[in-house]
């Protein structure tokens, strides 16, 4: 009874209602409802001694739509078009540096601390928006599943402190605010940005995509290297 | 290695957006279903951890505080870095004004 498409696609859409009301119940932004469903989605299988082959086939079907969904990431970067015309090259260099340090020093870490070549790859990826970041991962010989995982933490942590940090600093430049938030914890960094001020949400959002484009080409590169 | 089909697309979609080959009215409502939902999408590819539960050991834990540490870092870095090359710019070109 469980092995159709069926059982995967009711049992994620269900859960994930669930994940969106426990979120608008506790107001809290950082408690995705992806992060909710996937929990119980899990706790669920495994209760219930149903294997994930079952799951999975009504699960593909609904990843199906991640490839469509990470082509219009596209929109937003034309709805900005103007904001990247005035800001071009500074919202290039910052999202390429960005890319590049947060690659290298991912290197450096997992190095230092003895980190075997598989889990580092899947860690690299991190910034990346999750649908660009796990097909980086995948084909770069990472666990996507895993770096996936550690790109909701990722978002987590930079939605959580990365206001803070940006005050620490006395960072005011609206563009330099934008640029760091989406370039390190995309869409929750949005989502921030947007609570903060029109140039801010629109170079934020920008951000993401730039930093997801050029990161198919730059950390492939970066992992050859190593 | 080849670039991801999804990228082609999402830049082809750029260019025809530009040149008013593909109007922003024609995709707008798909689109926006699309990204609302794109996490609902990407869970089906989360519960594919259930398969990979022997990588949580003690490893994981330490990759846990790398990328915390690596995450804060890069936030200090990009942060400062775009804040000194938007400095740069303003003054040499009136384009770019510092916005504050």
């Amino acid at each position: 009874m469980l092995n159709n498409e069926l059982f995967g696609i009711v049992l994620t859409i269900s859960l994930y209602i669930i994940g969106i009301k426990v979120q608008e119940y506790t107001k809290i932004k950082a408690l995705s409802p992806m992060l909710t469903a996937s929990v119980f989605i899990i706790l669920f299988l495994i209760i219930f001694k149903i294997p994930y082959s079952n799951y999975r086939i009504g699960g593909n079907l609904l990843s199906f739509f991640v490839a469509p969904a990470t082509v219009v990431l596209t929109v937003p970067l034309y709805k900005n078009i103007n904001t990247i015309k005035k800001y071009f090259v500074p919202i290039m260099l910052g999202n390429l540096f960005g890319i590049i340090f947060s690659a290298l020093l991912t290197i450096l870490l997992c190095k230092i601390f003895g980190i075997n070549r598989e889990l580092l790859v899947s860690l690299i990826p991190k910034s990346i928006t999750s649908a660009v970041g796990y097909e980086i991962s995948k084909r770069a010989g990472g666990i996507s599943e895993i770096t996936v995982l550690f790109i909701i933490i990722a978002v987590l942590v930079g939605y959580s402190f990365g206001e803070t940090i940006l005050k620490l600093l006395k960072i005011k430049n609206k563009i330099s605010i934008g640029l760091t938030l989406g370039a390190n914890s995309h869409i929750l960094g949005a989502v921030k940005s947007m609570e903060m001020g029109e140039i801010e949400s629109s170079i934020s959002t920008v951000s993401i995509t730039i930093t997801a484009i050029l990161s198919v080409i730059i950390i492939p590169l970066l992992i050859s290297l190593i | 290695m080849p670039i991801p089909s999804t990228i082609i697309a999402a830049i082809l979609l750029l260019i025809l957006m530009y040149f008013k080959y593909i109007k922003l009215e024609h995709i707008e409502e798909c689109s926006n279903f699309l990204m609302n939902n794109v996490t609902l999408f990407i869970t089906p590819l989360v519960i594919g951890i259930m398969d990979k539960l022997h990588y949580f050991n003690l490893e994981f834990l330490k990759l846990i505080l790398i990328l915390i540490a690596v995450v804060i870092i890069s936030i200090l870095a990009t942060a400062k870095f775009t804040e000194f090359i938007i400095n740069i710019f303003s003054e040499k070109r009136e384009g770019i004004e510092n916005v504050k």
